[in-house]
């Protein structure tokens, strides 16, 4: 078969998903280690109307019923891959199938103690694109994404002015000892909470860092008039992820497959990078 | 095509670079067009709003809500075998799978009969709590949550304790809060 940038991003996306998967099951995160025994309910009107199926309950102290969401929400990348390589034409019915298993595993498994749904946005959105049965759709709906990925952090950095966290010289200090109180108090000579209390200690060093963030998600803006500064977000955004691990203690690797909108030419179109429009009789160029 | 009008249509197109999608978008596949335009729609409304969500559009506001230092903090502690669990000894994950069923059991049942009485009720008619609400008793929580624990840790638990307990912030340090008997 023919590997195209389609392609590419497929086998991407394999490898992002099952580097997590090997990631969280060491850390126990699978469903059937968390086994689940109650649901906090968010606020969400789909997730309202998806408990209706009464599945999240279903799956409470279910250790078989876990297993299998876990198999079935593990397997679908894979299954989805081998199925393109084989057939390109029939590839969006498994696709399909990825979309509403990972929709259903997770809405349920965010239900329960583990993390948000925030976070795992990138498993709902990605499928969708998969479904896509023409190259050139395909194209389209990745750079989509691409700006959905925009979106998401400007939209953190216009929260913090809306909201008025960047006013306050003290937020940082705030953030971290909300963040770390446990930390703090229970290992309190940890290299990492020494680290956490200094900067508690000088907020105006804290609230730098605050600032430098809000300003890298703030320059992810760049990227709705331009792709010439897509290499420069790849690594804004993994050191944000990596920013975020160590000093807050998140780890925000779900985000990780939005990575693949600013893969080159993933989603290339008539613009080339920068915005420079191709002469009509010459093909589009994919870095 | 003559330098000039290329040097003005490059820059239309440097100014265009977002609405062209748009245009590419609707030439490609009405449905996804509508789609996607409805997706743009409902995010600001809802960012607007700041109120419900729905999913897969979500606010991504990442500690931007004023969160300035308190004097006081009320810290979950966790004892195991007489001996209290340390977050440095736990991946970011692990210590949260140790104390997010603690922190969240605390609060689910007060939250979620709430949150199914003034919103899901209200907004799609919805009579029937159970599915909503957890049913979960205090008793029933402690024991899976040794289970759950011993499993995790590899462990035989023999006790099991969890406190709250006040820590005093004096802008410095944070220190256990201690009971005055006088």
């Amino acid at each position: 078969m023919r590997k195209d940038n389609r392609y590419t991003v497929i086998v991407l996306y394999c490898i992002i998903f099952y580097g997590l998967m090997l990631y969280k099951y060491i850390n126990g995160m699978f469903l059937f280690q968390l086994q689940p025994s109650f649901f906090y309910t968010r606020e969400d009107m789909f997730t309202w109307v998806f408990m209706q199926t009464g599945l999240h309950k279903w799956l409470l102290n279910n250790n078989a019923g876990c297993m299998l969401f876990d198999a079935l929400f593990y397997t679908a990348p894979a299954l989805y891959f081998l199925h393109y390589r084989n057939n390109q034409r029939t590839a969006f019915i498994t696709a399909a199938c990825m979309l509403v298993i990972n929709w259903v595993y997770v809405q349920c498994y965010t239900l329960y103690p583990s993390n948000s749904i925030e976070g795992h946005t990138a498993w709902l959105l990605f499928p969708l694109i998969f479904m896509a049965q023409k190259q050139e759709m395909f194209k389209i709906l990745l750079d989509g994404l691409r700006y959905f990925f925009l979106f998401f952090f400007v939209s953190a950095a216009l929260w913090k002015l809306r909201q008025g966290g960047i006013f306050q010289p003290l937020q940082m200090s705030g953030v971290l000892l909300y963040q770390h109180t446990q930390l703090l108090t229970n290992s309190p000579e940890y290299w990492q909470s020494r680290v956490i209390l200094w900067l508690v200690q000088n907020p105006w060093l804290a609230y730098t860092l605050y600032l430098l963030a809000t300003l890298l998600e703030l320059f992810f803006i760049v990227g709705f008039f331009t792709k010439k500064f897509d290499k420069l977000l790849v690594a804004l955004f993994l050191l944000f992820l990596v920013m975020d691990y160590f000093i807050m203690r998140i780890p925000y690797f779900e985000v990780l497959p939005l990575l693949l909108t600013l893969y080159p030419g993933a989603g290339n179109n008539p613009v080339k990078d920068g915005g420079v429009l191709q002469p009509s009789n010459t093909p589009a160029i994919s870095s | 095509m003559p330098a000039d009008s290329y040097s003005c249509l490059v820059l239309k197109q440097n100014n265009n670079f977002t609405s062209m999608y748009l245009k590419r978008l609707f030439n490609a596949n009405k449905w996804w067009f509508v789609l996607i335009v409805l997706f743009i729609i409902v995010q600001l409304v809802m960012d607007v709003k700041q109120g419900i969500s729905i999913s897969p559009i979500y606010h991504y506001g990442m500690y931007s809500a004023v969160i300035l230092p308190q004097k006081e903090y009320m810290v979950t502690e966790i004892n195991v075998n007489g001996k209290k669990l340390q977050t440095k000894n736990f991946t970011p994950y692990q210590w949260d799978r140790i104390t997010l069923p603690v922190d969240l059991f605390n609060r689910q049942q007060s939250w979620n009969t709430q949150v199914f009485n003034t919103e899901i009720k209200r907004l799609l008619h919805f009579t029937d709590s159970s599915k909503y609400v957890d049913t979960l008793t205090g008793q029933q929580f402690n024991s899976w949550y040794k289970n759950y624990l011993s499993e995790m840790l590899r462990i035989k638990i023999d006790s099991l304790s969890i406190n709250t307990v006040p820590y005093i912030f004096d802008g410095n340090n944070l220190t256990a809060q201690t009971k005055q008997l006088f």
